[in-house]
């Protein structure tokens, strides 16, 4: 608030004297917020240290990382504004006070970096989800998993009143910004099957799950296609086959279904690909989502 | 003389340092066959490609000859009735004067009668893709599971949870098959192998 006010061509230097002056009962406001700060409870603290140290992975996953000192800093800043707000006569939760020291305490602004104010309330909405959580909490599990896919794997697993449609959503959207277009194919062959039997995703999401299986299904429903393609990508194509022929001699059971994704790569997305690593992929992900492992998972 | 200016019968070539043969030119043509999975003959004859099963097979206009004989059923009006009629279940003797209605009233109608079906209950799945090439078996559809699925597809994807939507409903549509991926392999009796 004092930052905008001395940003504010209006808001002059006597102007912010005056207020600052003993009249105007602004001094009398200050004191009353720092009592009120310190008289906060131990449950409040604790809460706001929850708050704070679920903060630093979404905040360090959205390139805004913060470090201990200033985490300890910005619990005494929740505290703080929280105790202005009660001496005001507002009686916002505390989750709100947090929030106003979580946007006005960055320290990326001191340094010139616009904060897009959906980051944060993005970042706000994470935390408050796992603020005070156990550590055995579904949540609390899945933030502390790096790999996104495995993230879709715990939703999942989690009951729909923990883990609700919208953030699984958010959980698989976010997986397929993460992955290159390969792997987006291949999770998307892969969890299609398995949402489609469990209905919790918005349909925004569906969309996304979709796309490639709708080309992959079109590709194989297309009969013999005609691919012309530059001679440097003929080794791709060697690749390409000799992966299906060896899935093939193998026996593998999915060889066709995989035969046509890597052909759909190929031929329609013209993406550059390891055929292995798709294969890799999508045998880890069948694995991670198979109906068993999520039910004991649950 | 270098071999460069040699190829060009022509010694005053000296900036050119690649050859192209123009019998072999920098592009290639691929022919790929998608690869087909025949478990039974009964699969063979659905056309269905590997990974995905037919859920329904939604056949509209069949679907209002049966329920609506004999009455008209080209105009919008009267096809936003009929499908009304079919979703509330009821009996098709309204017909003529619910097709008396402003046509906006009908959507609504329509809409209303759609958002109440539970594609859950119908047992439908929450996704699978519309194609609608017409050929090809499928199970037939109930009616009221028929408007939940044609109401609930936009782009070819229909979504359970999905606001019902009336695009293209006003016209006669091509014959509707709905694949699920299967997810699991469906069992093998042989591969053919697609190679060009």
């Amino acid at each position: 608030m004092a930052e905008s006010g001395r940003s504010d061509p209006d808001y002059s230097e006597k102007i912010w004297r005056n207020s600052l002056s003993d009249n105007t009962g602004l001094p009398a406001l200050v004191g009353r917020a720092r009592t009120l700060s310190g008289e906060t409870t131990p449950e409040a603290r604790a809460w706001i240290a929850a708050y704070v140290d679920a903060l630093i992975v979404p905040l360090r996953e959205a390139q805004l990382p913060i470090s201990g000192r200033r985490a300890v800093a910005l619990c005494a800043s929740v505290r703080s504004v929280h105790g202005a707000l009660a001496a005001l006569g507002r009686a916002q939760p505390l989750a709100d006070a947090a929030y106003l020291a979580l946007k006005w305490g960055m320290p990326q602004r001191a340094q010139g970096r616009r904060i897009a104010d959906s980051v944060l309330d993005g970042v706000h909405r994470l935390a408050l989800r796992t603020a005070g959580e156990p550590e055995s909490s579904p949540w609390a599990a899945i933030r502390a998993e790096p790999d996104p896919v495995r993230r879709i794997a715990l939703g999942l697993a989690a009951p729909e009143s923990v883990v609700d449609r919208l953030a699984l959503s958010q959980l698989v959207t976010d997986a397929f910004a993460e992955l290159p277009l390969p792997e987006r194919y291949a999770l998307a062959w892969v969890l299609s099957p398995v949402f489609s039997a469990r209905d919790r995703l918005t349909s925004a999401t569906w969309e996304l799950l979709a796309e490639p299986v709708a080309r992959v299904l079109a590709f194989a429903e297309g009969g013999e296609q005609q691919v012309s393609a530059h001679r440097s990508r003929a080794g791709h194509w060697d690749y390409v086959l000799a992966t299906v022929s060896a899935l093939q001699r193998e026996g593998h059971p999915q060889a066709a279904e995989i035969g046509n994704l890597l052909y759909t790569l190929f031929a329609v997305e013209c993406e550059p690909c390891s055929p292995d690593r798709v294969v890799d992929r999508l045998s880890e992900w069948q694995a991670l989502f198979a109906p068993q492992a999520w039910r004991e998972a649950a | 003389m270098d071999a460069l200016a040699l190829w060009h019968g022509d010694a005053a070539a000296p900036g050119v340092r690649a050859l192209h043969n123009m019998s072999a030119p920098p592009a290639m043509r691929i022919s790929i066959r998608p690869l087909t999975v025949y478990s039974s003959p009964a699969r063979a004859g659905s056309r269905l490609p590997p990974g995905y099963r037919c859920l329904a097979r939604v056949d509209l206009e069949a679907l209002l000859a049966q329920r609506f004989p004999g009455r008209p059923r080209n105009g919008a009006c009267q096809r936003f009735a009929a499908l009304t009629l079919l979703a509330r279940g009821e009996p098709a003797e309204g017909l003529e004067r619910l097709a008396r209605e402003r046509r906006e009233t009908l959507e609504d109608g329509l809409r209303e009668a759609a958002a109440r079906l539970d594609p859950q209950t119908l047992g439908l799945p929450a996704f699978a893709l519309a194609r609608g090439e017409g050929a090809g078996y499928g199970p037939p559809v109930d009616p009221v599971a028929a408007i939940a699925l044609l109401t609930r597809t936009a782009g070819a994807v229909f979504v359970a949870g999905r606001s019902p939507r009336l695009a293209g409903l006003e016209r006669p549509l091509p014959v509707q098959r709905y694949l699920i991926p299967t997810g699991t392999p469906a069992p093998v009796q042989a591969v053919r192998e697609g190679r060009p």
